[in-house]
């Protein structure tokens, strides 16, 4: 998908949510929908606005958020084909860090994800597993034990040696 | 007791070895876990409040009291390093501290943040000891009316941010708005926009909304860019330390207004703490000069305006505190909740006969303050090397901390899936230019912006817009939303009369 497309598809997707909240909203009880109808009703106007001053500015000539949302700049190196090929890469990795939490637990799942991440990125066996056990000692040490938070076990953990 | 004898024995309290320790363990406890993403000054406080009980009076006020205080320091740490804020109170101070540490000023960053904090403190404790007779007319004026404009004026002040397109700030300010009203409607009891979800039954979290918001989108530009936090060379870290100090005193007009918006922030209940920084850095961008051209790329106004504010806040959340017993925020409820057990009671016996524990509050905050600052300046140089580290190194670690820092937050992994949610989208926003910060300011106030709307309609249907405190917030909202727009009408105007 090209920038220019999902730029497009978002605003779309903004004007669709407030539709979708409007309307939701006005089937609301009175108390209920205040905020969501007042809100919606105020940000399809604004949307539709802000489209537009968009699409007046010239995308080619600027740099988006230095430039109009002063929010943190977006830098060339971080659109180049190279750098989607890296993030769609890490989004595949960050699912599979969220499902090994459920699957395997915090305590195996986390450490087992860095420790790929890392020697998939080309750091060396030693460094790599230091890290993952360092991380486990976070987990363990500092949330589990130190603040007593429960981390949950895997479900499939649980299933294969009960939980 | 004379109030001069109360300040005196106020100080005197704290001074005592034992008490004086307690605020030392509180500082190094509170600064230690405020850095990790997702551990607030609440956890911190809840954790310690088994051992307050135990405590006498004065050393269970040191304790708690130190761990609130300087909850706001220590967080900017990792907001100006990694852009993964330690807390709802640094917030913005990511929008300007990374930069700083891409461009390879951590240390002048850090110690700016620092610097700035530790004035901000003690201006505000200031203002608090020197505004205590004259609060409770002040605070009473304001109604649910003037509290749901004074939201609105949160949202539109955070919305300049968007530079040319403040629609864009507006939209997603609004966003946050319809956000907060996602779960069971409290007072209805119907749920709204939960799909039959029971995560989203309880309302999205401020927590796994601002990791995935922040944190995520920015470990996702380390590894688009395929470099470290800091791309170039540390500067002279010394110097850089040095600097940082030096621009925080060069800037103290800057550091003495956002001082006096955290102030004016912390002490309306409710606003609370994750508001200030916005306020103050809006503030800033609005009236600096060449603002609009710098903030946002690491200047180091900025930072000044954020961490001075945000410390200042809290010597105005404690004016409603202690005058009416109406907690500023939401930490502070369980700072007193701590503080009632152990014998000390907001409200009038706190301004007249225990004065001096009034006092031990305002010294706390002063010197608490102080002493964060300083031992955070004295770590400078390892904390900023760390934006030196390779991305390899820093992302699967940062994401494995968020992950069980969105985790912390309620103990429930629908809270991760929502913080990879807001990641996504984070990352979609920031890539086409909506600034980001908008909605976290929306999801904040939105529950308080329901429930002043609702009880100003009850009172006065839609005419309470009309009653002159409103109608004169709403004025100006307008003309600061409009004022660029009429700015350049009247100079087109003029350049037609020429």
């Amino acid at each position: 998908m090209s920038l220019s497309v999902s730029r497009t598809f978002l605003g779309l997707s903004l004007l669709a949510l407030f539709t979708y909240t409007l309307v939701a909203g006005l089937e609301m009880p009175f108390r209920a929908s205040m905020l969501p109808v007042l809100a919606s009703g105020l940000a399809l106007p604004l949307t539709l606005l802000a489209i537009y001053i968009e699409r007046k500015t010239d995308y080619e000539k600027k740099n988006q958020a230095d430039d109009s949302s002063g929010d943190l700049a977006v830098s060339e190196s971080e659109v180049s084909t190279d750098a989607f090929r890296r993030v769609r890469y890490f989004f595949i990795w960050f699912a599979c860090l969220i499902a090994s939490a459920h699957l395997l637990g915090f305590l195996i799942g986390l450490p087992l994800m860095v420790l790929i991440y890392l020697l998939g990125h080309g750091e060396p066996p030693k460094l790599s597993i230091f890290l993952s056990l360092m991380v486990l000692a976070i987990l363990y040490g500092g949330f589990q034990k130190g603040l007593v938070l429960p981390l949950p076990e895997g479900v499939l953990t649980m299933i294969l040696f009960g939980g | 007791m004379s109030t001069w004898d109360a300040v005196w024995a106020g100080l005197i309290h704290i001074l005592e070895p034992t008490a004086f320790l307690y605020m030392m363990l509180g500082i190094v406890i509170s600064s230690t876990l405020v850095a990790l993403p997702g551990i607030g000054s609440k956890t911190a406080i809840a954790l310690l409040l088994p051992l307050a009980f135990t405590l006498d009076k004065f050393e269970a006020i040191c304790l708690i009291v130190s761990v609130w205080a300087v909850s706001n320091t220590a967080n900017s740490i990792t907001s100006i390093l990694f852009a993964v804020p330690g807390g709802s109170g640094s917030q913005a101070t990511i929008l300007d501290g990374y930069p700083m540490a891409r461009n390879g000023e951590a240390s002048r960053a850090l110690s700016a943040a620092f610097s700035s904090s530790a004035l901000g403190g003690i201006f505000g404790a200031i203002v608090l000891a020197i505004s205590l007779p004259v609060l409770k007319p002040l605070v009473i004026l304001l109604g649910p009316p003037e509290f749901f404009v004074l939201i609105l004026f949160g949202i539109a002040m955070v919305s300049t941010l968007s530079g040319k397109n403040k629609a864009k700030g507006l939209v997603i300010g609004i966003l946050g708005l319809l956000i907060s009203s996602v779960g069971i409607h409290l007072v209805s009891g119907i749920p709204r926009f939960t799909f039959g979800n029971l995560t989203l039954m309880d309302g999205l979290n401020l927590i796994p909304v601002t990791i995935g918001l922040f944190a995520i989108p920015e470990l996702i530009s380390l590894v688009a860019s395929g470099t470290s936090i800091s791309k170039m060379e540390l500067n002279n870290l010394d110097s850089g330390r040095r600097q940082g100090i030096q621009d925080t005193l060069t800037h103290w007009w800057l550091v003495i207004r956002s001082s006096l918006v955290g102030v004016w922030v912390g002490m309306i209940p409710g606003l609370g703490s994750s508001v200030a920084d916005w306020f103050a850095y809006g503030h800033a961008r609005a009236t600096e000069k060449g603002a609009e051209e710098t903030f946002g790329k690491g200047d180091v106004r900025g930072v000044i305006a954020v961490d001075s504010a945000t410390n200042a806040k809290e010597g105005g959340s404690l004016i409603p505190t202690l005058a009416f017993g109406i907690p500023g925020s939401s930490t502070l409820a369980l700072v007193f909740g701590g503080l009632l057990i152990v014998g000390v009671k907001p409200g009038k016996e706190i301004l007249t006969t225990h004065l001096d524990v009034t006092f031990s509050f305002i010294w706390l905050l002063i010197i608490a303050s102080v002493i964060t600052s300083l031992l955070c300046i004295v770590f400078i140089k390892p904390l900023a090397k760390a934006t030196q580290v390779r991305p390899t190194l820093l992302v699967p670690i940062i994401c494995a901390v968020s992950v069980v820092g969105a985790f912390a937050n309620s103990n429930n992994f629908g809270d991760i899936i929502v913080m990879a949610t807001f990641g996504v989208f984070g990352y979609w926003l920031r890539l086409h230019g909506w600034p980001r910060p908008p909605l976290l300011l929306g999801l904040v106030l939105g529950p308080e912006a329901e429930r002043h709307l609702w009880t100003s309609y009850q009172l006065y249907e839609w005419e309470f817009v009309l009653r002159p405190i409103t109608g004169s917030l709403l004025l100006l909202l307008i003309l600061i939303l409009g004022w660029p727009t009429l700015k350049a009408l009247f100079a087109k105007m003029q350049g037609e009369k020429v």
